[in-house]
């Protein structure tokens, strides 16, 4: 489904990413870990489509075309879906109305025909009572005055509501309290299926309990400088990245 | 040009001829250019925009007049009273006049401090350079007649890298001997590169009757990451007039910190004019005013951000009792260039008195499009629950009036570093609303 | 970004002369020709006279920060006949791109000729429209008519109010309309009638050629109420470039006046050229206790917009209110803003501008909050919002708050922002285009305003919102 290969990247001059090389194929749930700045968000949002980074070398391939051609909404509309970490506010926005035009624009560009009122309302009543999201927040502006778990819900909340066959999850986890992680973390394994990916992107093994990878890479300065398979993370988290990163050094 | 105007421009042209030439050809032609300035722009009016809620006529009607004074006296004993924390150095100067013996120690390695009128008796070209880079010869005609005929101030220059711990401390203390006298002083305040101080500026008068005009300029230059804490406290006599233009230059990466407090005069006007020249530089300005029974307070700010990625930020407070009358007229004004600036103003009023009066101006120029400005303005009464509940606890209504009021101002008050000026400012506070009745 | 279509409104409409028109220029026999064809009586002619006296003394204000070239006021006629002939034989003569704007808007055919000065066939009858909605309004005792026709058949009403509220000596262009105004409406409501319907579907398609002179005056009477809507959010054409229009409305005793404007006049073409001027007074006197006066502009033509619809409140616990969004893009210039002058006890009024500048676009928010002395416990909430799309426009914000009464909350409060990169990739990653997603954001900022506005014209503001600022976001 996805082909990452040798992607070097900078903003501003500086390098980020420094020849990242992954495979992803369709069912599989990847964790990406690694210390601050060692290049994960980036990574995200290189993928997604975010401008201010300059791919200097590399290639990145979704379902045979080359991703980084695409504008961000040809991303969105071929399926890719990112969950951030940090939700932007859209004030006067209605969330609905946000949720509504998105999922049509998507379907429209699948060539489907546009969801009509009533099965949108009670697809989004259902989505928000698995997520736990407060009803009344939908009615609100995107995001605004919305706290960090309620601003992760609705993120996840689109998600299943724009059912994407790429999902990549930002830190997701991070500012969340234990139960607000496993609701979150509920509704992503809903979405697991065999012909949906997803990247996890974590700071913190404890994500991964809940949402439970096929594959653990470590990103060190711009590299993948380790691979393995959920154990990996475990180890991580009673070692810290310092003993990878020794490691990789020497 | 009217008959007022008239008399001062033959007031400066005699001033300026009685002068005797060691100041230097450069200093006597900006006085001669200034008095033909002053001759082109005449007094302020309503007419124009930056003056349209400050009347000067009640000014114009008292007929200060120019004098050519060198010696005023006082007793080391009277200025004892005014002192209070220890400074670094400290210049006295009474009825506009420095006393170099009633004021401070001024050795110190890095600091170099002295009056207005020995530099230009001296004729020392550096220190007099300076003199109008920031304000010009003026851009109306207080601040040109202040260029054609100054006479006195401080000149004050902190070498690169230099840190002055303790206050530099200016003291104007008015005598009755001012009465019906214009004293017009200059400062000029220079932080070279990397330098740091913390300069005081307090404007007394031992008599609340006496009526004379203070005109004020005080151009400060802050070096590339220069830091400056500048704390002004006015308690001029409530017969009074004060007039200060301040110009600040603030370089690259430097800091400027002010604090104004304005609680005296029958008449005030303060105008911050703060202009970035390089980019990283902040400045922050607290501001309080005060205005009861016969005084008019105006506080004007302009802040102009030329280049990129410099902040701004001022908090201005009004109290007005009385009969008292403020005007607030803040811009904020964001070149085309300066991309990330980030500036806020804010400026709350709190109406006391059915005679009191507030018009209050906030203005935005934006023309670049990545910035975050804002500003808000308010005008208020005190919270009734507040009130109520003072009473409740056995304060009697114009007690609780000025608690509140207090607590009100604290926020501006807090901001002055000098522990002895908080304290100093506080009690000033209440006494000065206290002679009100209130209405 | 750049590359989005630039929605350049539609120039060069070809000008046919009229014979019943007058040659340029302005004096005295020029204001006498005008009422006499008007079939004014003598007392209209006196006041177009004294306004004209008093407006040769004045001078034309410049304190505005708009830059334009200076209008020879000789160099425009001032009376063609209201009743011109369509210019155009069909649609295929008319600018396609103004055709193009008028699909985006989703405009009948109809009224798309209409708009664009075509001869309209027997489908559509305006006169019969009219009749109609005249009948129902007759019934209800509302007048509703051509301000030529109020001096005529209700010279008493128009006596007792015309220049009450803006007065000939306010401001030289309020005096220049009241010399030579050219037509407009008269709105009378009477006693505790609730107009039965907007005054506003009517007036959409049979407000074409009022003229550049236009009067408005809406009276309304105890108890009464009437939401009025003029212009249209479609582009008009228009040959003349300055407008200065006078509008005054009156509201008695617990009666209620909503004024809505949808401005979408010719801005001038890509050098600046050719844009209308819209110098227009605009103010609402709430002279009856517990009167409500309502604004809503939403402002996205002219070169220059120079307007301050204003409310002087002087009835106890009267409101007034203004809710404005104004864009300029290209080199639009818009200095526009309210008055609120409180004089009666318990007077509310609302302010919230949202201003939009795009391209070399420069917005200025001015406005006046007055409390007298009398105006005991007045209050006054200010929300002024400016949105900066691009790194050439112009934002401004100069409100004047003047308080002269202790016991009056004002508050104000301004903000600048731009339509952050943040923003615009969230939405593109949840898949809406970078257009769409600019649309929604501007929507959103400008939904205060849009939600005063009648429900159906809100819709249409929302997509002319997004038409005007095709092609603005790079």
């Amino acid at each position: 489904m996805l082909s990452i290969k040798n992607l070097c990247a900078s903003v501003d001059g500086k390098a980020i990413l420094n020849g990242i090389n992954l495979e992803v194929y369709a069912g599989e749930v990847h964790a990406i870990m690694g210390p601050n700045g060692s290049g994960k968000s980036t990574l995200a949002h290189i993928l997604s489509g975010r401008d201010g980074y300059t791919v200097s070398d590399g290639e990145v391939h979704y379902f045979g075309q080359n991703l980084l051609d695409l504008e961000t909404e040809e991303r969105a509309h071929s399926g890719v879906f990112l969950a951030m970490q940090y939700p932007v506010e859209l004030p006067g926005v209605n969330n609905m109305t946000f949720l509504r035009e998105s999922m049509n624009a998507i379907r429209k560009a699948r060539g489907e025909a546009e969801i009509d009122a009533v099965s949108f309302m009670k697809q989004v009543r259902h989505r928000a009572k698995q997520v736990k999201l407060d009803e009344k927040l939908l009615k609100r502006s995107v995001n605004a005055g919305f706290s960090g778990g309620e601003k992760k819900r609705n993120e996840i909340l689109q998600m299943m509501m724009l059912e994407p066959q790429l999902a990549i999850l930002d830190e997701t986890d991070s500012g969340l309290d234990i139960d607000a992680l496993r609701t979150v973390a509920d509704g992503v394994n809903l979405l697991r299926s065999p012909d949906r990916a997803l990247i996890v992107v974590t700071h913190y093994q404890r994500l991964l309990d809940y949402i439970e990878p096929d594959f653990v890479h470590v990103l060190a300065s711009g590299r993948i400088i380790r691979s393995g398979g959920k154990e990996l993370a475990l180890e991580l988290e009673e070692k810290g990245y310092e003993w990878l990163q020794e490691g990789a050094a020497a | 040009m009217n008959a007022c105007a008239s008399v001062f421009q033959q007031a400066a042209t005699e001033y300026i001829d009685s002068l005797s030439n060691c100041e230097g050809e450069w200093l006597t032609e900006q006085r001669q250019a200034a008095t033909q300035r002053f001759t082109e722009l005449g007094f302020p009016h309503a007419g124009l925009e930056t003056w349209r809620y400050t009347s000067v006529e009640g000014l114009l009607q008292q007929d200060f007049k120019i004098t050519h004074r060198t010696q005023a006296f006082l007793q080391h004993e009277v200025i004892q009273q005014f002192l209070g924390e220890p400074v670094a150095a400290r210049l006295v100067f009474v009825d506009g006049i420095y006393q170099p013996n009633l004021s401070g120690d001024t050795g110190q390695a890095g600091l170099s401090i002295g009056s207005l009128r020995a530099a230009m008796a001296a004729g020392e070209r550096s220190a007099l350079r300076g003199v109008g880079s920031l304000s010009g010869i003026g851009d109306h005609g207080f601040a040109a007649l202040n260029m054609a005929t100054l006479q006195d101030g401080a000149v004050i220059q902190v070498s690169t890298g230099v840190a002055i711990q303790q206050p530099i401390e200016l003291l104007y203390v008015a005598t009755k001997g001012l009465s019906g006298q214009v004293q017009h002083t200059r400062h000029r305040v220079v932080l070279e590169a990397g330098a740091s101080a913390n300069l005081v500026e307090r404007y007394l008068s031992l008599d609340s009757e006496s009526n004379y005009f203070n005109n004020l300029v005080c151009e400060i230059s802050l070096g590339e990451g220069a830091s400056l804490v500048h704390q002004r406290a006015q308690e001029e006599s409530l017969k009074a007039y004060h007039l200060c233009d301040v110009h600040l230059d603030i370089q690259g990466d430097a800091h400027y910190q002010g604090v104004n407090a304005a609680l005296g005069g029958a008449w005030s006007r303060t105008t911050f004019h703060a202009r970035f020249g390089g980019e990283d530089a902040n400045c922050e300005l607290d501001g309080l005013y005060l205005a009861g029974e016969g005084q008019l307070t105006d506080f004007h700010l302009n802040v102009d951000h030329s280049v990129a990625h410099c902040e701004s930020r001022e908090n201005v407070k009004g109290i007005l009792y009385g009969a008292g009358k403020a005007v607030f007229d803040g811009l904020i004004h964001v070149r085309e260039q300066a991309q990330k600036s980030q500036a806020h103003l804010y400026n709350a009023n709190l109406m006391l008195s059915r005679r009191a009066e507030v018009d209050t101006k906030p203005q935005l120029v934006i023309l670049a499009d990545d910035v975050k400005c804002s500003h808000g303005t308010t005008v208020g009464q005190l919270d009734d629950q507040a009130l109520f509940y003072l009473r409740s606890r056995g304060l009697d209504k114009d007690q609780a009036k000025r608690l509140l009021s207090l607590g009100f101002a604290s926020e501006i008050v807090d901001s002055f570093q000098s522990e002895y000026l908080r304290d100093h400012l506080r009690e000033e506070i209440v006494k000065r609303m206290s002679y009100e009745r209130q209405v | 970004m750049e590359t989005l279509i630039r929605s350049d409104y539609a120039e060069g409409f070809v000008t046919q002369i009229e014979s019943d028109t007058l040659p340029p220029g302005l004096d005295e026999s020029v204001i006498r020709t005008i009422s006499s064809r008007k079939q004014e009586p003598e007392w209209m002619l006196e006041k177009r006279l004294a306004a004209y006296q008093y407006w040769l003394k004045m001078q034309e204000p410049n304190w505005a920060t708009i830059r334009h070239t200076p209008i020879d006021f000789n160099g425009i006629s001032y009376y063609s006949s209201p009743k011109k002939k369509p210019q155009l034989d069909s649609l295929d003569e008319v600018d396609p791109e103004l055709l193009a704007t008028y699909e985006k808007l989703g405009i009948p055919l109809d009224e798309q000729k209409a708009l664009a000065g075509v001869a309209v066939d027997a489908v559509f009858d305006s006169v019969s429209v009219a009749t109609t909605f005249r009948e129902s309004l007759a019934e209800a005792g509302v007048i509703f008519c051509s301000m030529s026709e109020a001096v005529r058949e209700y010279p008493a009403l128009v006596q007792q109010y015309m220049g009450t509220v803006v007065p000939h000596k306010d401001n030289f262009f309020a005096a220049l309309n009241s010399a030579v105004f050219s037509d407009g409406t008269f709105v009378y409501i009477p006693r505790g009638v609730k107009c039965p319907m907007e005054l506003s579907t009517y007036f959409r398609i049979n407000e074409v050629n009022t003229g550049q002179f236009e009067r408005t005056l809406i009276i309304a009477e105890e108890g009464s109420q009437v939401s009025y809507l003029e212009g249209c959010t479609a582009p008009m054409r228009d040959e003349n470039q300055l407008h200065a229009a006078v509008v005054e409305l009156v509201a008695l005793e617990d009666a209620k006046i909503k004024y809505s404007t949808v401005q979408n006049w010719y801005p001038g073409d890509n050098q600046g050229r050719g844009g209308i001027y819209n110098f227009v007074t605009k103010r609402g006197d709430c002279r009856g206790d517990r009167s409500h006066i309502s604004w809503t502009q939403v402002e996205t033509g002219s070169a220059v917009t120079w307007k301050y619809p204003s409310c002087i409140l002087r009835g106890k616990n009267s409101v007034g209110e203004f809710y404005s969004v104004a864009v300029t893009k290209g080199l639009q210039q818009a200095d526009t803003g309210t008055k609120m002058i409180h004089i009666g006890e318990n007077s509310r009024s609302t302010i919230v501008s949202k201003g939009i500048s795009a391209m070399q676009g420069s917005n200025a928010y001015r406005g006046l909050v007055r409390v007298a002395a009398k105006a005991e416990n007045a209050r006054n909430h200010t929300q002024c919002d400016s949105l900066l799309i691009g790194d050439q426009c112009a934002a401004h914000t100069f409100p004047y708050i003047e308080v002269k009464n202790p016991t009056a909350r004002v508050e104000h409060e301004a903000t600048t922002s731009k339509v952050s990169e943040d923003q615009l990739f969230y939405c593109r990653q949840r898949g809406l285009t970078e257009e769409n997603a600019v649309s929604m954001i501007i929507n959103g900022f400008c939904k205060e305003v849009f939600k005063e506005l009648p429900m159906e014209f809100a819709v249409e503001a929302q997509k002319l919102l997004a038409v005007s600022l095709e092609g603005a976001v790079g």
